[in-house]
């Protein structure tokens, strides 16, 4: 087997095990508020390692990853409404996709098409940039789809937003789309594009002097992570059954990257600890709150430990590593110590 | 002439107006090891930028293999078998020394079988999974040699490839440039201060001093050469002494 494969099989493999288990006990015995916090954390698994394979390979910052996020949910809400409820509310549509709709699987699909084709699009400028400036286009990106979906009336009713959409995103849906983009991310990261990716992350100037063309690279990863990202949009309308501009903005922005950076934006490995990380401390600090009674708490929180993190351990909690490479050094440190103990 | 060469033709190199290369040519055949010399600013860097499509010329032609590659993007001159190092080690700091080879290879097509053979060659076998930026100096520069011959280049640039080494690690070095000659048939282009080194390595010596050639040919006629030892050796003439080259300055 190839390395390519061979780590991203372990890779998965190694979440896959707590994921599934989490997903079973939820399915189980989890209250429908429990139940909401469990499904929303495999989605946004899917969104952070779409943020990460752009972000962690490249060395770029996005802001602008929510666009493609939104992308995904419209398109997921447009094609799966009833037919009668589009009539009334969505006049603006072209009568093919008023009179039809499509199933789950086929809306996710689309969500992951459209963000990547809209991601593509873009990525031929913004790719283009220097490194700072491509990360601040990117607030220039997400603003735009912000004032896009607020006011194109006929296809996303504006401020009211779409409601209505079916909810077909079940614990065991996200479970499986959150091992695929652990997997594709993983593969991806370990593959040509990801290797000569994260050499241009540390000296793009030797990345070029060695062949790599780091402007097509860079767009490669790009539009591959607005595919993501729009799947990712896609799950998350069918789940929360109603979509509008603001939940694909600044505040949604930075949670998601919270997660990133606090877990460790260079690794696949980092962006899911990270995730899990945040949601654990969130939602035990958000109980807390009500009882204690300071609001706000839960935000503070965070806040404070992103600045632990970033000040003791600087690339994330994962420090640069993947959970392979860690077990294979714990191993290897034991090996050590065994030995080392019977001589 | 063949089409195996590596040409600069006729190349002026302004920066603002400052002339840092003022008319060079220069040839590198297939399987030649040539020397640029030169006192600090005469332009052995700029050359070997424009070489490798880091720096375009100002004025003049860059011919690789027959191919006019004059203002071609540093990528794209890499991909005619143009490989080099830099002056300032430029290692992909984060990643082992296995990993900064590997992106060598496939930035160039090559198969992740090539890495292996390659670090065992320069003597990296045992730090291969040792984190690049943790490596000693020397070792760095041997790393990046071996990412730059990752990609199976046809012509290999040098920038200094010997500074901050003892006389112990420049005669090991001169030996696997020899050798990768040998092996891998590839044309080098060295830039070193190191007298001793280049004078035993180098087919032909080219010498630059304020950004044009004073003197080119074997090492025998540059050290010979009086406009040499005037503007590069200065005028007492001991070819080994002048350059702080083989201390551990870096």
């Amino acid at each position: 087997m190839s390395t390519l494969a061979r780590r991203t099989l372990l890779g998965t493999a190694i979440f896959a095990v707590p994921l599934t288990a989490i997903a079973f006990v939820a399915n189980a015995m989890a209250s429908p508020a429990d139940m909401r916090v469990v499904v929303n954390f495999m989605i946004s698994l899917v969104l952070v390692l779409a943020i990460q394979s752009f972000s962690g390979n490249t060395g770029i910052i996005s802001f602008g990853h929510l666009a493609f996020m939104g992308v995904g949910a419209y398109v997921a809400a447009i094609v799966t409404i009833d037919p009668v409820l589009k009539q009334d509310d969505l006049a603006g549509l072209p009568s093919f996709m008023a009179e039809h709709s499509v199933g789950f699987i086929p809306a996710v699909l689309l969500g992951g098409l459209v963000g990547g084709l809209v991601a593509g699009v873009l990525g031929v400028v913004l790719t283009r940039m220097r490194e700072g400036a491509m990360a601040m286009a990117t607030i220039g990106v997400l603003v735009i789809f912000f004032v896009v979906f607020d006011n194109w009336e006929g296809i996303t009713r504006g401020n009211t937003g779409i409601a209505g959409i079916p909810q077909s995103t079940t614990v065991f849906a996200a479970l499986v789309f959150a091992l695929l983009a652990i997997a594709a991310c993983r593969a991806f990261c370990e593959s040509r594009f990801g290797l000569q990716l994260r050499g241009s992350r540390s000296d793009p100037v030797a990345a070029e002097a060695l062949g790599s063309n780091v402007v097509r690279l860079r767009w490669v990863a790009w539009t591959l992570s607005g595919a993501i990202m729009g799947v990712g949009g896609a799950l998350w309308a069918q789940y929360n059954i109603a979509v509008g501009p603001q939940q694909f903005f600044f505040e949604q922005t930075f949670p998601l990257l919270a997660m990133l950076v606090v877990g460790g934006l260079a690794t696949v490995s980092g962006g899911v600890v990270g995730v899990f990380v945040i949601t654990i401390v969130f939602e035990v600090v958000r109980r807390m709150e009500d009882d204690i009674g300071i609001p706000g708490l839960t935000q503070i929180v965070v806040a404070v430990l992103i600045l632990v993190v970033l000040n003791r351990r600087p690339n994330g909690i994962m420090g640069g590593l993947e959970v392979d490479q860690v077990l294979a050094r714990l191993r290897g440190r034991r090996r050590v110590e065994q030995e080392g103990g019977s001589q | 002439m063949t089409t195996a060469t590596l040409a600069l033709r006729d190349v002026v190199k302004r920066f603002q107006g400052v002339v840092a290369l003022d008319g060079v040519s220069l040839e590198v055949a297939e399987g030649e090891i040539v020397g640029l010399i030169g006192p600090n600013g005469s332009g052995k860097t700029t050359l070997l930028n424009i070489a490798s499509g880091v720096n375009r010329p100002t004025e003049g032609r860059l011919v690789v293999g027959g191919v006019d590659a004059t203002g071609r993007r540093p990528n794209q001159v890499a991909k005619l078998g143009v490989g080099r190092t830099f002056q300032q080690i430029r290692l992909f700091d984060d990643m082992t020394v296995h990993d900064n080879v590997l992106v060598g290879a496939v930035a160039r097509g090559e198969d992740r079988d090539h890495v292996a053979p390659l670090l065992a060659r320069l003597n990296l076998a045992a730090v291969a999974d040792r984190v690049a930026v943790t490596l000693s100096y020397g070792d760095q520069r041997r790393v990046e040699i071996a990412r730059a011959l990752a990609g199976s280049p046809r012509f290999l640039l040098l920038d200094e490839p010997a500074a901050g080494m003892n006389e112990s690690e420049s005669d090991a070095l001169l030996a696997t440039i020899q050798a990768i000659r040998e092996e891998q048939g590839c044309a080098v282009l060295i830039v070193d201060h190191d007298l001793r080194l280049m004078m035993r390595l180098c087919d032909r010596i080219h010498v630059l001093a304020e950004g044009r050639t004073i003197c080119e040919g074997t090492p025998d006629k540059v050290r010979a050469d009086p406009l040499v030892i005037e503007a590069y050796l200065g005028s007492a003439g001991a070819p080994a002494e002048p350059e702080p080259a083989g201390g551990q300055a870096s």
